[in-house]
């Protein structure tokens, strides 16, 4: 029951977001259908992807949108007729030269038939929890019965993409790493040189929202260390407790204004420093375990202690590296696309 | 028992979602769409009652702190057609 309301929900979000004309309405909806999928997520059981879902969908996704919408604008030109009035009276259709009935058709034609080849593809796969499916009769069992006892770490998620999948998360991390590097190479401009009084005076009217930003970015803050610390022992983890930090910067940002000179110097040098350091960290890690006479992220050689030690105090370095290179690629995302030269 | 309670709160989020898709102005739709983040954080917090897991309650800790950093982004984009 309501699994299905929740399904119908997410549809009736898409089609929405879809129709509407305004794409600040639409970033709005799909931050609603953010937070249905983290309940669907939940309902799934699936913890470490709700985690993930909530951190990046409700807070960064919706403010990194909208920074890109301040540097464009909000409503398509040239088109007076939304979707539903095209579909109900195609005459009112303006055709172009490259609007043709006939490519409109094809286009449908091809959608449908898409659909139904997804739908026939989802014939003939498991019930969902069955337990003699191909997923859960190999690789699953092995890690729910012996990761603790081979990495140290007692959530398996944690264990998983840290260990067993190093390598593919260490890629993961330089694909971000490598998003913020090409941002800055596209978009940063030498000077800032702005006139700051006006935007001083804007923004000292919003006492609320500075009084409340004041007491709460602490405890997101501390917060998000929770979550990297905790990684092992709960959902989360470098990922979502970065993310959530760089939110409490942005937090920051969007209420007090940037005071400029000073702090964004700072925030500059910092997130070009902090950006590579996470890495560094993470691949320097690796390099440790090769000089220790393992493999590259083999934590156990590490010289900690035990083995099970070992390992989990790589993995608790790690989960460091990559939260310091989430944070600040998306603090440095957010300060390129939202500033504007005055 | 929780059960009902967590689909009387889906059922009450469908009721605000209209007022997301119909609007009219931005206002509506930020507020309509800030009750569903709140409702959200109940459920999170009920499903984690049904599975007998309190990690969830984490989640909903995460919505409780950032939410409203969409929210208050939105409405100064509104206001002033800029983030910085």
């Amino acid at each position: 029951m309501i699994d299905l309301m929740l399904l119908l929900f997410l549809v009736v979000c898409a089609i929405a977001a879809v129709s509407m004309k305004d794409l600040l309405s639409t970033t709005i909806i799909l931050g609603v259908y953010s937070l249905i999928m983290t309940v669907v997520w939940t309902r799934l059981n699936a913890v470490d992807v709700a985690f993930t879902e909530a951190s990046v969908g409700a807070g960064i996704t919706t403010v990194l949108i909208i920074a890109a919408l301040s540097r464009t604008k909000r409503e398509e030109e040239g088109q007076e007729y939304g979707m539903w009035s095209k579909l109900l009276n195609p005459q009112d259709l303006k055709l172009t030269d490259k609007q043709s009935p006939l490519l409109w058709l094809t286009s449908l034609f091809i959608v449908l038939i898409t659909g139904a080849v997804l739908i026939y593809g989802t014939i003939d796969m498991p019930d969902f929890g069955d337990p003699d499916a191909p997923a859960n009769i190999h690789l699953a069992k092995r890690f729910i019965e012996e990761s603790y006892e081979e990495t140290g770490v007692p959530n398996f998620v944690t264990a998983i993409l840290a260990s067993y999948r190093g390598y593919d998360t260490l890629g993961e991390t330089t694909v971000i790493f490598t998003a913020g590097i090409s941002l800055i190479l596209l978009l940063r401009r030498k000077s800032y040189i702005c006139d700051t009084t006006i935007k001083e005076k804007e923004m000292k009217e919003h006492i609320v929202i500075r009084t409340i930003s004041r007491i709460l970015i602490p405890f997101v803050q501390l917060y998000a260390l929770y979550v990297i610390a905790h990684g092992e022992l709960s959902p989360g983890g470098g990922f979502q407790g970065g993310v959530i930090f760089g939110s409490s910067i942005i937090l920051y940002v969007i209420a007090f204004g940037l005071e400029e000179g000073r702090k964004v110097r700072i925030f500059r040098e910092m997130g070009d420093l902090l950006n590579s350091t996470g890495v560094l960290i993470y691949a320097g890690i690796g390099v440790l375990c090769l000089l220790a006479g393992g493999a590259y992220l083999e934590y156990d050689k590490l010289p900690l202690g035990s083995e099970k030690m070992a390992s989990s105090l790589g993995i608790y370095g790690i989960e460091i590296g990559v939260g310091i290179t989430v944070a600040a690629v998306m603090i440095t995302i957010f300060f390129i696309t939202a500033r504007h030269e005055r | 028992m929780f059960d009902a309670v967590a689909t009387i709160i889906v059922f009450a989020a469908i009721l605000v979602l209209y007022r997301v898709i119909k609007g009219p102005t931005i206002y509506d739709r930020v507020l309509a769409a800030n009750a569903i983040g709140t409702k959200t954080v109940v459920l999170i917090a009920l499903i984690g009652f049904i599975y007998e897991r309190p990690h969830f309650l984490d989640i909903a800790l995460v919505y409780a702190l950032i939410n409203f950093i969409a929210t208050i982004a939105i409405l100064k984009y509104q206001e002033m057609g800029r983030l910085d």
